[in-house]
């Protein structure tokens, strides 16, 4: 049995340790915003949070987050308030929508890092793929999302 | 309930932390009734308007710009609406996504599917009110009669009005009287889509469903002879194994124009993932085909056969010389490669058979295609299929086959039980149905300044002897550009038989041949020692209609629009660094006139697109931030195709496997992009593939004058 904390949830996992956390996520837990792309880590849109690090699902075993506090797309907020979900949706950034709550999740562990990058950091950092081509307002919204968290700050 | 309305009525209606839970009619508030106005437009007697968006969606924002103009016609507030997604109903027309269309075929009977309604709406006031309906009006969801007190919702008056005759020329609109369409609305699943919320169908669970991967014949022709399961047996999950060959249930065309699944073992199971293992371990003896095609000998191959004698004249125009007369010109061979379409949802579907009814859930771009397939493979009819269209996470022609579906279809029915087909990614690129590779040889000639010859040929081997499709296997169009705009002309095909699957793709045909035109005018401008722009303009001359044959006139003031506003925005002719360079292309075929102009820089061999600026007349423009999304999209998805898509297929099997070796742009590869659409009222045209085909000529011209280096092969190596 492994356990670990699931959106602020306790959550068991009684099957096989060796399965994708992607899997337990999609199939066993019912939180299908996390995506299966490519299953060797390459599209990022299985993106996640292990404790507040992001970490590709498809190449994280569940038995590697024991113990440990997983943050979906469904739990990064409530209600969509997150500053990266509020830039978002202010700057329109999504397409086919498909890749997008990897993004979402890979830009707000970014932002924890370095709150303010340059488009640098950005063409450096950022990773995922969106096959739509949505990165010129990925671009924007990252920008616009760190105005935002400087204006809320996280522990608020 | 009749299947139609039923189908209506399916719809996911609970997300719990479970999963989905599905088939569960959407609650009405007590009390509320809803009738339909038409296929696509119900209204509640609470005054919710529900208006189902008629083509899939993949990204291209259908989903919101189709509703948009049945609202705008309605006449009511966007903000009341509820937009649906549409599932198969033969009672539409032209219910696919593809050909950048689904705009351009249905704005005029998306106007009048919205003025019908109005118009029934009004009839009804009329009778309630007993006014005559000349004193009438509509405004934002209302009925009202200015000259009195008047006002009744629409939702008081739908059940009446839904019992009434649909009106056959109902009155529509003033273009200038447009509230909604030409402003920017964002998109209908835009909330869900941030929140992870949004449903597509790889996310779908129904009560006691099956997963299944088909461990499938490497080379699509071939079929299992044989399998182990011994080891595939002991992971944990899995159920059972069945056998499926295409050559049981069709063939592998199942359609004309529709591939069939692909043979293979499908390995069910009760999670995707021991799916994806039992898969794995399993061993299977294949049957392989005969024909083993490899991509670079078949290249060689479409080389030699620009030698041979063309099977088909596309068109041809001679004027006052030979085509062998010529001097001072270029013969030069231009080489693409096969696509793919890497969609980021890999291809799914999840079906229900029971008895001789079928329900599908698919990602697909072609519902009337799905449900022929289905009801063909099952053997029962069409009216027994009902296909729920979920957004699709990508599509770029991929989805409009039913490849996917079929074999689905065949398990449910096996066993038992509702099954959701998942492709691992691997298989999602061996089995895609590829834009086609091509050889094409241009040679064409000069004279004082000016094109005086152009002949074009292309080898390949088509999609229509390929898929089984009707007509001209010839990929190269009736009004290829430069028709009509040189005095001897001739655009010929040479097919060249193979295996490869070949498919649809973004601007599938343009996507190739564009690459070649605009490369090789650019050549000539640079032999007849003229700026490119200038060149192009001259080309295109200064007449505005041009008759390229005896059915089709172009439009060539609009394309000479696009080049002129391309090369002032993009500051063309200003000096640049060394290292650097501007190349102008453009597109003509796909309804739309496109001028593009790429700025890069090559530094010790190594390429950066630093700027492309987009000149687009597209008609009306129905929600300027959709259409700028999937313009900048378009252009995104050209710019990977130069500088990475290529599919290798080596001894019959594709070698490519994931986005590692079939990449795509990340971004750190991103450009500068400026969109600018012309202003027009002339009626929408599509947009979503026009954009694609210059980018890559744009950025080879653009090297050539950085560098002095012609490319004439995708992708581009320095």
């Amino acid at each position: 049995m492994i356990r670990f904390t699931l959106n602020g949830n306790n959550y068991e996992f009684s099957g096989d340790d060796d399965t994708p956390l992607l899997w337990v996520l999609r199939d066993s837990a019912g939180l299908t915003g996390t995506k299966y792309g490519c299953g060797t880590g390459e599209c990022r849109a299985c993106t996640v949070h292990v404790n507040g690090r992001a970490r590709r699902a498809c190449i994280t075993s569940v038995k590697a987050v024991t113990g440990r506090s997983v943050t979906t797309i469904e739990g990064l907020s409530h209600d969509a308030s997150h500053p990266v979900q509020q830039a978002w949706r202010e700057t329109n950034v999504a397409q086919c929508g498909y890749c997008q709550g990897g993004q979402i999740m890979a830009v707000a562990a970014m932002l924890e890092r370095q709150p303010s990058p340059s488009d640098e950091d950005i063409d450096r950092d950022h990773k995922n793929i969106c096959r739509c081509g949505t990165y010129p307002r990925i671009r924007k919204a990252i920008h616009r999302a760190a105005e935002l968290s400087r204006k809320e700050p996280a522990d608020e | 309930m009749s299947e139609l309305n039923r189908r209506d009525f399916v719809k996911l209606c609970a997300i719990t932390s479970m999963g989905l839970v599905i088939g569960v009619p959407r609650p009405a508030t007590a009390g509320v009734t809803e009738k339909e106005l038409h296929p696509l437009i119900r209204i509640g007697s609470d005054g919710q308007i529900i208006i189902y968006a008629q083509n899939p969606d993949m990204g291209q924002g259908v989903k919101t710009a189709l509703p948009m103009i049945i609202a705008e016609e309605l006449d009511v507030d966007w903000v009341s609406v509820k937009v649906e997604q549409a599932g198969w109903d033969s009672r539409l027309q032209n219910q696919f996504s593809g050909g950048s269309l689904s705009i351009r075929l249905n704005y005029n009977t998306m106007r009048q599917a919205g003025a019908s309604a109005r118009a029934m709406l009004l009839a009804a006031a009329a009778d309630r009110l007993s006014r005559p309906i000349e004193e009438l009006e509509t405004q934002r969801g209302y009925v009202i009669n200015p000259s009195g007190k008047s006002r009744l919702s629409y939702g008081e008056l739908a059940e009446a009005a839904g019992a009434l005759p649909v009106p056959d020329a109902p009155e529509l609109k003033d273009v200038h009287d447009f509230r909604l369409v030409g402003t920017s609305v964002a998109d209908v699943d835009l909330d869900a889509i941030n929140s992870g919320q949004q449903i597509y169908s790889l996310d779908l669970k129904l009560p006691d469903m099956l997963y299944a991967v088909v461990k499938r014949c490497p080379h699509g022709d071939g079929q299992p002879d044989s399998f182990d399961a011994s080891d595939a047996r002991t992971v944990p999950g899995v159920v059972d194994f069945h056998v499926l060959r295409n050559t049981d249930h069709g063939g592998r065309i199942i359609l004309p124009n529709c591939p069939n699944f692909v043979s293979g073992v499908a390995v069910l199971a009760t999670s995707t993932w021991a799916a994806m293992q039992g898969a794995e371990k399993l061993q299977v003896e294949w049957q392989m085909p005969d024909s083993r095609d490899d991509s670079d000998e078949l290249m060689q191959r479409f080389e030699q056969a620009l030698d041979a004698e063309a099977d088909v004249e596309v068109v041809r125009h001679d004027g006052d010389a030979a085509f062998d007369d010529q001097e001072n010109g270029i013969d030069v061979t231009y080489r693409l490669p096969f696509l793919a379409h890497m969609t980021m949802e890999p291809m799914n579907c999840t079906a229900h058979v029971r008895g001789d009814k079928a329900e599908v859930w698919a990602p697909t771009q072609n519902p009337p295609m799905a449900a022929e397939a289905v009801a063909e493979v099952l053997a029962i009819p069409q009216e027994n299929v009902t296909i729920n269209v979920m957004r699709s996470g990508g599509g770029f022609g991929r989805r409009y086959y039913a490849d996917f579906i079929t074999d689905t279809v065949l398990l449910s029915r096996q066993f038992g039980r509702p099954v959701k087909t998942v492709w691992p990614r691997e298989d999602d690129v061996r089995h895609g149905y590829f834009r086609s590779a091509s050889a094409q040889r241009v040679r064409a000639a000069l004279r004082e300044g000016k094109i005086s010859h152009w002949h074009q040929k292309v080898a390949s081997h088509p999609r229509s002897i390929y898929l089984e499709r009707d007509g001209s296997p010839a990929e190269i169009g009736n009004y290829e550009f430069p028709a009509g705009f040189v005095p001897n002309l001739l655009f010929d095909y040479v097919a060249v038989p193979a295996r490869i699957p070949l498919g649809q793709w973004r601007g599938t045909t343009n996507s190739s041949n564009v690459f070649v035109v605009s490369g090789a005018i650019d050549e000539l401008a640079h032999t007849a020692g003229i700026d490119p722009v200038t060149f192009w303009l001259d080309l295109v001359g200064d007449e505005q209609f041009v008759q390229v044959r005896e059915d089709f006139r172009f439009d060539a003031s609009r394309l000479r629009h696009v080049i002129k506003v391309a090369a002032e925005k993009a500051h063309w002719g200003t000096p640049l660094p060394a290292g650097k360079g501007r190349g102008i292309a453009v597109s003509y075929n796909q309804g739309n006139w496109v001028a593009e102009v790429a700025e890069v820089t090559v530094t010790d061999g190594s390429l950066r697109a630093d700027r492309i600026t987009c000149v687009l007349d597209c008609g009306l423009v129905v929600n300027p931030q959709g259409a700028i999304n999937q313009v900048k999209g378009g252009i995104i998805d050209g710019l990977a195709a130069a500088l990475y898509g290529k599919i290798t297929v080596k001894d019959g099997i594709v070698q490519e496997s994931n986005f590692h070796d079939y990449r795509f742009a990340l971004m750190r590869d991103i450009p500068n992009i400026d969109v600018h659409f012309v202003d027009s009222d002339d009626s929408p045209r599509g947009l979503g593939e026009g954009p694609l085909a210059p980018v890559a000529p744009a950025i080879t011209n653009a090297i050539f004058a950085a560098t002095g280096k012609r490319v004439r092969e995708l992708p581009i190596q320095l």
